[in-house]
């Protein structure tokens, strides 16, 4: 079936919006209060929208219209405050991880993500199916970010192993060599990207998991952040939404 | 009805559906990995404890998550977030002896004491058709509520003196954040003044609602107000997780039964409409291409990313070496701390810095010169 024809589940779709508006929280909410903004009032205006869109969108409540505007407000500010020359508490604005994660909510918002565990499903529920060709855009943004990134590392200086030794020295404090290891290590990196490219569409259920744990060592050996936990939940979501419907329906049996 | 049979019938034989508490535990562990998961990620400064604390928080809070070994995990990450709390020296940062990180801990230790693992959980699927009746003995969850009141109670008490009643530690506080140090106003003193007041009183109506609220809308209504008056803190104050934490813990506000219905409804599969199936092939192609041209765009344009991530990751090394000593590595701004203003180090060292993508001879002087001022980059602003 093409992927703007499929039909399906639209739990898996619930499921991320929670747990993205969890990440959009964990990740953005703290750097958008008004006290770190009181210089630029324009920018602090911008920056309520969030507090009240990140809420509605992990609770549910006009689910799609919440991903829209976190996500297109998290690009404006993106934009805006990049070429101001801003940086946040925490985090400056040109951060790639704020930016793939307002891309994946712009995208949400195509999907039928308030189907499911919502407040919008409790106040009108509706039959857990709709058409998913917003979840086949979510496998393409998947594809296009882990394929950009094998893209990137087509360097001698990732080749070489150089660039992980310094990545590993940043984020652990001990001198790196880059030698024989540094560079297999490089190679197998960028054969996982790939693999991580093609997983939303070729044998998802067996390379999913590979990339699910590919991209979660990430987490310890690099200052990966919540990108390794957003890119978690994109491979995650690339799965087929029916065989994650029944196994919802297997952990949730009736009374 | 007398005292100890109250206490039977509502306390040490209280029964009621698990999935409240099952909620508890997935979203504990979310907090918990918001607050400690940068702290434990293990590196070569931690010594053998921190390592072992480290060891025993991922793998506690992964099998918490997915509710396998549910009660013996939660009361493992309670302990190490304890541990984390205790002995903060341990992982480099002062701020993790702070009452948020305490309150998790405690969050997580009360969660072992109840059947958790009996909903939403691997355990559950292991079970099968054995599985038990998703109800059972919540004794543990009078605990969290009894330690919920106190809590509040406590913050009422502890905010019960004349300098925060009076206003004058907000206004501190307002000052500090907002107006800077120039006398204020009689309207910012009533505001400084509300705001103490209104928070005394948010604090002990939750306690009573946790207590006395009688109906299902009143307990509902109070998690609501809970969660509101937190967010507004969370708002306009640098505070760390406690928001989240006092969100997920105000859970137990609702009553049992209720949530249950609430899950039930949300799970139980809906007959409707068949879906349409109209062709969504042209916003599905559109949306693709401009999916694929992301990345190039960024190339373009400065204030965008390049889509690739990551491309100045770790280029701000920096490597010392001594001639009999250890070598000292990291990102400048860590081997700025470790190695500048240390008389007791060696004179002369090696030292080489990662400078515009290469490798480069440098002299201590200039390494140890004043760093401008940046956003540290792994600093938490939660």
């Amino acid at each position: 079936m093409r992927p703007w024809e499929t039909i399906g589940s639209t739990r898996s779709l619930g499921l991320a919006r929670i747990f993205l508006g969890l990440l959009t929280y964990a990740e953005v909410l703290a750097m958008l209060r008004p006290a770190h903004h009181l210089q630029h009032l324009d920018i602090m205006a911008l920056s309520g929208i969030p507090w009240l869109s990140v809420p509605a969108l992990i609770v549910g409540w006009h689910a799609r219209s919440a991903a829209a505007v976190t996500g297109i407000t998290l690009l404006a500010l993106h934009t805006w405050g990049g070429m101001q020359g801003l940086t946040g508490a925490g985090l400056p604005w040109a951060s790639v991880t704020i930016w793939e994660l307002a891309i994946t909510l712009c995208v949400l918002a195509l999907t039928p993500c308030g189907r499911s565990f919502s407040v919008d499903r409790w106040l009108a529920p509706e039959a857990e199916r709709a058409p998913l060709w917003g979840h086949a855009l979510i496998r393409v943004h998947t594809s296009v970010i882990f394929g950009a990134l094998a893209v990137s590392h087509l360097t001698p200086l990732w080749w070489s192993g150089e660039r992980l030794a310094r990545m590993g020295m940043a984020r652990h404090g001990v001198p790196i060599e880059a030698g024989p290891l540094m560079s297999t290590m490089a190679v197998i990196w960028v054969a996982l990207e790939l693999l991580c490219c093609a997983a939303p569409w070729v044998a998802r259920q067996r390379l999913v998991p590979i990339g699910l744990g590919f991209v979660l060592l990430q987490y310890p050996m690099l200052y990966t952040g919540t990108w390794s936990l957003h890119a978690a939940v994109l491979l995650l979501l690339c799965l087929d939404p029916d065989s994650v419907d029944r196994t919802i329906q297997d952990l949730s049996p009736q009374r | 009805m007398p005292i100890a049979q109250w206490l039977r019938e509502h306390v040490f034989l209280f029964e009621g559906s698990t999935r409240s508490v099952a909620l508890l535990r997935v979203l504990a562990v979310c907090v918990a990995w918001s607050r400690l998961g940068a702290t434990l990620v293990p590196d070569g400064e931690m010594g053998a404890m921190a390592w072992a604390t480290s060891m025993v928080f991922w793998a506690s809070t992964s099998l918490m998550f997915v509710g396998l070994f549910s009660q013996p995990a939660s009361l493992a990450v309670g302990l190490t977030t304890w541990v984390v709390y205790a002995n903060h020296g341990d992982f480099g940062t002062a701020d993790l002896h702070a009452h948020h990180v305490l309150a998790q801990a405690l969050l997580c230790c009360l969660l072992s004491l109840t059947p958790c693992g009996r909903s939403f959980s691997v355990d559950r699927w292991l079970q099968g058709s054995r599985a038990l009746p998703e109800r059972g003995e919540l004794w543990g969850l009078r605990l969290l509520q009894m330690q919920l009141v106190v809590l509040y109670a406590g913050a009422v008490w502890e905010k019960s003196y004349a300098g925060w009643l009076s206003g004058d530690r907000m206004l501190q506080v307002l000052m500090n954040i907002y107006l800077g140090s120039d006398p204020t106003g009689w309207l910012t003193q009533v505001v400084a003044v509300s705001i103490a007041w209104g928070t005394v009183f948010a604090e002990g109506g939750l306690a009573l609602a946790v207590l006395f609220a009688p109906s299902f809308r009143s307990r509902l209504g109070a998690y609501l107000f809970g969660c509101t008056f937190h967010g507004l803190v969370y708002f306009l104050t640098p505070v760390s997780t406690f928001t989240a934490t006092m969100a997920v813990w105000l859970l137990v506000l609702l009553p049992t039964d209720d949530v249950h219905r609430i899950t039930e409804r949300l799970l139980r599969p809906t007959k409707g409409q068949a879906p349409s199936t109209k062709s969504r092939q042209l916003p599905f192609l559109l949306g693709a291409a401009v999916l694929l041209l992301l990345p190039i765009y960024g190339r373009l344009v400065p204030t965008v990313p390049d889509g690739s991530g990551f491309m100045t990751l770790g280029e701000d090394v920096c490597e010392v070496r001594w001639p009999d000593g250890p070598a000292v590595a990291g990102t400048r701004r860590d081997v700025h701390k470790k190695v500048c203003g240390r008389p007791d180090l060696p004179s002369n060292p090696a030292i080489r810095c990662v400078v515009e993508g290469s490798w480069t001879d440098t002299k201590l002087t200039k390494l140890c010169r004043r760093l401008p001022k940046t956003a540290k980059r792994r600093e938490s602003a939660r």
